[in-house]
């Protein structure tokens, strides 16, 4: 069975800029497939193709197995059944809830219409709301609003540009929440664009990495957070520690802890990367502890090496004793080599 | 097309320029010069004396707080309301005609008090919007220092609203230039007076084409004057975050200052002048009124056709502008600032800029004489070509508030560009394009010179017939018009005044 979205090999440029280059990436039916980027990432970009609001240079975008657009043909956003949901919401300001939901719905049997908007404001728990204009609901519920109205056509995908980032945490939490449980019972993709490493972590079945127009790295959550393909990929998913240095027989050493390099030659100029939240400092006496501030459950730890004076970051229960030098470790597996770019070239 | 809208409303003005240039060198006539020195102190002298009314007023109202400053936050506009010449009818009634004040409001010192009460709404507006648009943290942050509020006045707000003030003053000094009725009633030698002096007493055509492009250069430049400040006035920005501006509590003097400055104003430029036309008006039997039925019906049809006429061309200006094409949206800037161009030009000049178009027309035996229906073409062509630019100004932004996002996301929700556009782009923007016909309505009703120059033969609207009146010293017959138009003129300023009150920087639209 083809996916609900795929795209092969899409390209798009801006004059001498590149918007998207050669993104080769697919979304399963009933999934999440979040795309996290910084901005300028491409990102928007990518929604912007999706939906087909913009043209592509090179490569083709499919729906259910249907191409909808290559170059020189561009299916209009208005046939090819791609719900939006945007960052400012876009409601219709003139136009009540209810109404918002069921402008979409031209499509459906008028007598039917009424029934499927309700069960829509049912299913976004704004059922109480129907009558209420945009400017009457809040933040939040203008987002769900919107969730709904993008939704209510079955569309084959639904595009989800920073939806929640206009929101405080409560209200972020619960529409994440929401979403993804609507995401598991619909039909169809989810794409939900972010620069929020956690947020994407929370929300994807399927994450994907994109800089500077290019997909760095697309895989499951998890796999990408533990082994990360490229240093990008690594520092994109959450703070890091970095060294950069040579590799010799086989390792790269930090002035805290070796890094395993089996499969780089020695000679190598590589980078040694250890999440923040991977690295254990416990009471010793190696390295003296700079700093040291509460962060709820853990504490952030500075621990610096006075030989090199290179400082990094490890976290700690709250509840451990308070120390002034210590010893730092990392489970094999959370301590990456990356070479560096450069080298090879 | 939004380029060749810009062309229709700059045709007029641009034949004026040929024609002159086409005439070849003429000796002046002997009111050439003072007509120069007259419209050049009164810009100077009218336009600093309203600028300064217009700053202080402002200054109070965004910056300190008294008793009664949301109230004269708005009321400091209604003299928009009141064309000059009406102000003017009523100071003269008030003082040398029969008035119990005084004074003698006229020549060139009361043509100058006169402007300054008139047009110092528009550097008002301009400096209240510069000064409410500061923002509040750097405000906050001159206090935390130690900032009185005068130092606050001099060091942070003024060089923040400088440009803001300036666009303003050029306003005011456009209109002052463009004025016909003030100068010509209180017997002032202008650049306008002198077009008309030369094209109908003393029959020199050339010597009016040659005032009218003189004029017609001092209003572009004006505009373009305005439109750079415009351009910088957002230099005030810093945090977009909105919150109430930190007003200064004033001390008991400063209060009272404070509100008598205000209260002063507002009745030297409102109250004094309108009521004493109300009691003039009062004065005469009922039966006026039956005179006035006919001007009346004259004026909204004549505004009323107006507005028809002028909303599509302001319709095509504003949408022309917005178009997605970087390109395209050059070509719709450059065509709403060709509109600009009519719009500064002052309807004297506008109108003589017709007459041309149809005198050459008729010389190539394409229409007849001047009769009724060219007459009343090229009066609605002068109308089109100065207000398209005021008119196209609301509609603009109407159209911004159907943000990008709301088209893509009708596209998304299956709208083809019909449906968009009657389900989305109209309802949305209907409120603007009323209020654009409004505006234009208006200014239709309060023209006077272009309506003097082109009005089919005994075809009187309410200004010119409280023009005939006033000038025939019969003003308390001239009341009653004259309190017709301002009425008329009340609607768009209260509109026009709302609307920036809630377009407070920062704040969520």
């Amino acid at each position: 069975m083809s996916p609900a979205l795929a795209l092969v090999g899409v390209s798009r440029r801006y004059g001498p800029l590149a918007g998207l280059r050669q993104v080769t990436l697919s979304a399963p039916d009933k999934g999440v497939l979040a795309v996290l980027g910084a901005s300028g990432s491409g990102k928007s970009t990518l929604l912007r193709v999706i939906a087909g609001l913009e043209p592509v240079d090179e490569g083709q975008i499919q729906l259910s197995g249907r191409v909808v657009s290559r170059r020189g043909f561009t299916e209009p956003p208005e046939a090819r059944r791609v719900g939006l949901v945007f960052q400012d919401y876009a409601l219709f300001p003139h136009m009540t809830a209810v109404q918002n939901v069921r402008f979409g719905l031209s499509r459906d049997p008028p007598q039917k219409r009424a029934a499927i908007a309700n069960e829509w404001l049912d299913a976004v728990g704004l059922a109480a709301k129907a009558n209420a204009y945009p400017h009457e609901l809040s933040g939040g519920e203008q987002q769900r609003i919107a969730l709904a109205r993008a939704l209510a056509p079955k569309p084959s995908a639904l595009l989800l540009d920073e939806p929640f980032s206009g929101l405080d945490p409560v209200l972020r939490s619960e529409l994440r929440d929401l979403t993804r449980r609507i995401a598991k019972e619909t039909a169809g993709a989810f794409v939900f664009v972010t620069h929020d490493a956690e947020e994407a972590l929370f929300m994807a079945d399927h994450l994907a990495v994109m800089a500077h127009g290019r997909l760095v790295q697309a895989d499951e959550p998890r796999s990408l957070y533990e082994r990360p393909a490229t240093l990008a990929a690594a520092a994109a998913l959450g703070p890091v520690n970095q060294f950069e240095g040579v590799v010799r027989e086989g390792r790269l050493a930090t002035p805290f802890l070796d890094f395993p390099a089996p499969s780089l030659t020695d000679g190598t100029r590589a980078t040694a990367v250890v999440r923040v939240e991977a690295l254990a400092a416990t009471p010793g006496q190696r390295f003296l502890v700079a700093e040291r501030r509460p962060q709820g459950a853990r504490d952030l730890v500075m621990v610096r090496c006075e030989k090199s004076g290179v400082l990094w970051r490890a976290l700690i229960p709250a509840a451990s004793p308070a120390m002034a030098r210590c010893e730092v470790s990392a489970p094999p597996s959370s301590r990456l080599v990356f070479p560096t770019p450069d080298s090879q070239s | 097309m939004g380029a060749l809208a810009g062309l229709v409303c700059a045709a007029p003005a641009v034949l004026v320029i040929a024609g002159a240039l086409s005439s070849g060198p003429t000796s002046p006539l002997p009111f050439f010069w003072a007509s120069v020195a007259g419209s050049f102190g009164l810009a100077v002298v009218g336009g600093g004396f309203a600028a300064l009314l217009g700053v202080i007023s402002a200054w109070l109202v965004a910056m300190c707080a008294f008793p009664g400053r949301r109230f004269f936050s708005w009321a400091l506009v209604l003299p928009l309301a009141a064309p000059g010449y009406v102000l003017a009818y009523a100071y003269a009634a008030l003082t040398w005609a029969g008035g119990p004040a005084p004074l003698s409001v006229s020549g060139f010192w009361g043509a100058a008090w006169i402007y300054a009460l008139a047009f110092y709404p528009y550097v008002y507006l301009a400096a209240r919007a510069a000064f409410a648009s500061q923002s509040a943290c750097a405000l906050e942050a001159a206090r935390s220092l130690g900032a009185s509020p005068l130092a606050m006045a001099l060091k942070v707000a003024a060089p923040s609203a400088w440009p803001g003030v300036a666009a303003g003053t050029a306003l005011a000094v456009m209109e002052i230039l463009a004025d016909f009725g003030v100068a010509q009633y209180l017997g002032v030698s202008t650049l306008t007076t002198g077009v008309f002096r030369a094209w109908f007493s003393k029959a020199e055509p050339q010597t009016a084409l040659q005032l009218a492009s003189l004029l017609l250069t001092a209003a572009v430049g004006l505009l373009v004057v305005e439109r750079l400040l415009r351009g910088r006035r957002g230099f005030a920005g810093g945090s977009a975050r909105w919150r109430p501006l930190p007003r200064y509590r004033l001390g008991a003097f400063w209060t009272a200052v404070a509100f008598l400055f205000c209260a002063g104003l507002l009745t030297l430029a409102v109250i004094a002048p309108l009521g004493w036309l109300i009691r003039l008006a009062a004065l005469r039997p009922l039966s006026d009124l039956a005179l006035l039925a006919e001007p009346l019906g004259n004026a909204l049809i004549l505004a009323g056709a107006a507005a028809l006429v002028t909303l599509p061309l302001a319709a095509i200006l504003a949408a022309a502008a917005r178009q997605p094409d970087p390109l395209r949206a050059r070509l719709g800037q450059g065509g709403l600032f060709l509109a600009g161009m009519g719009y500064a030009a002052p309807g004297a000049v506008i109108a003589l800029g017709a007459l041309a178009a149809f005198a050459a027309a008729r010389e190539a035996g394409l229409v007849g004489g001047l009769s009724g229906a060219t007459a009343f073409a090229a009066l609605l062509w002068t109308y089109a070509a100065r207000f398209a630019a005021p008119g196209a100004q609301p509609i603009e932004a109407g159209l911004s508030r159907v943000s990008a996002s709301l088209g893509f996301a009708a596209r998304t929700l299956g709208a083809g560009p019909v449906r968009r556009f009657w389900a989305v782009d109209a309802p949305i923007a209907a409120p603007s394009v009323l209020a654009a016909a409004l505006i234009v309505f208006v200014e239709a009703l309060k023209e006077l010179p272009a309506t003097l120059i082109l009005r089919p033969f005994n075809f009187d609207t309410l200004a010119v017939r409280a023009y005939a009146y006033a000038s025939d010293e019969r003003l308390t017959q001239a009341a009653a018009p004259a309190l017709l138009i301002v009425l008329a003129g009340l609607l768009p300023t209260l509109l026009l005044s709302s609307r920036i009150e809630r377009a407070r920087a920062g704040r969520r639209p």
